[in-house]
């Protein structure tokens, strides 16, 4: 595979290839930077090869994936996702570097949201974030987390349910 | 509410935490920069791995030279010492073409000459004794 045509892909993926590593690493932007970082690094070397079998975006979301679950392991002693989670809400809620424009109520709002998602079972979070935040169809979805097409689906009519619970109880219809 | 409903209230809050992504994604050349594949390091990883090969080479060298130096040992017939030899009793072995039996001279007849350079045989003629009667 070209190295000129690999570059061009990961450039023209690179920011939603971004909120997918956020989504892979409890929305931690330091680690998330890392494991694109890395992620790049084994596509441009060659040790990520693709094949043309599907998508690049779905193959390169497979490697991120993969990649940040080897980050993961490795940093099991240190964090634990659902604190990286609940941290960063927080983080979220007092932000100061947050837009001027935006207001306190969606930001309390994304919070609350980001506080949900925590608690979903990782592989329910990541069908919704591929499903709703990077608009992949549910094969699609599949592809990158490596299940078939019917556990994708279950995945994500169980994390719909959850999530709508779990908004309503804090008070977001 | 509906699964529509609800379907475009997620999308929506998914924007909100792509929105908020989108301001944190470092640009693509600073991550690229740092991608970059470092040939050094990949001249290192070759270097290790020809280090090993000569490091396995030299092993097996040294070890089958120290095989074969005991198994020369094992084979090598046991001989006493040197100093333990007596001159002359040494036996200087003759050529097959002019070595005869030791005991060759049983096999010439009384008139013939001993064939290792003795007299004539000279057994004492035996006489058969004759029968006593009782």
């Amino acid at each position: 595979m070209h190295d000129h045509w690999l570059r061009q892909q990961l450039e023209a993926h690179h920011r939603e290839s971004f909120g997918w590593a956020m989504a892979c690493c409890g929305r931690d932007p330091q680690r998330a930077e890392d494991v694109l970082q890395r992620t790049y690094l084994k596509v441009l070397e060659g040790k990520a090869r693709y094949d043309a079998g599907a998508k690049f975006k779905t193959w390169l979301f497979a490697v991120i994936r993969n990649t940040a679950r080897d980050e993961k392991r490795r940093e099991l002693l240190r964090h634990i996702g659902l604190m990286r989670y609940e941290a960063h809400a927080g983080a979220i809620r007092n932000a100061d570097g947050d837009s001027a424009g935006e207001s306190l109520d969606r930001s309390h709002v994304r919070a609350v949201f980001v506080e949900a998602l925590a608690k979903l079972p990782a592989r329910q979070r990541e069908t919704m974030q591929l499903v709703f935040y990077h608009d992949m169809s549910l094969s699609e979805a599949a592809g990158v987390m490596g299940v078939s097409l019917g556990s994708a689906r279950t995945h994500y009519d169980r994390g719909k349910q959850a999530l709508r619970t779990l908004l309503r109880s804090r008070g977001i219809e | 509410m509906s699964d529509n409903q609800d379907d475009n209230k997620i999308r929506e809050l998914f924007a909100g935490i792509k929105q908020a992504d989108d301001r944190q994604a470092p640009a693509f050349h600073a991550v690229e920069e740092k991608s970059q594949p470092r040939p050094f390091l990949a001249e290192l990883r070759y270097g290790r791995l020809a280090a090993a090969v000569l490091i396995g080479a030299g092993l097996v060298a040294v070890l089958s030279h120290e095989w074969s130096a005991k198994s020369s040992i094992a084979l090598k017939p046991v001989s006493p010492p040197a100093s333990k030899i007596d001159s002359s009793t040494e036996v200087v072995p003759n050529s097959i073409e002019t070595w005869q039996s030791p005991t060759a001279f049983l096999l010439s007849e009384p008139d013939e000459p001993d064939p290792n350079g003795g007299s004539p045989a000279s057994f004492p003629a035996t006489q058969p004794r004759p029968r006593q009667s009782t």
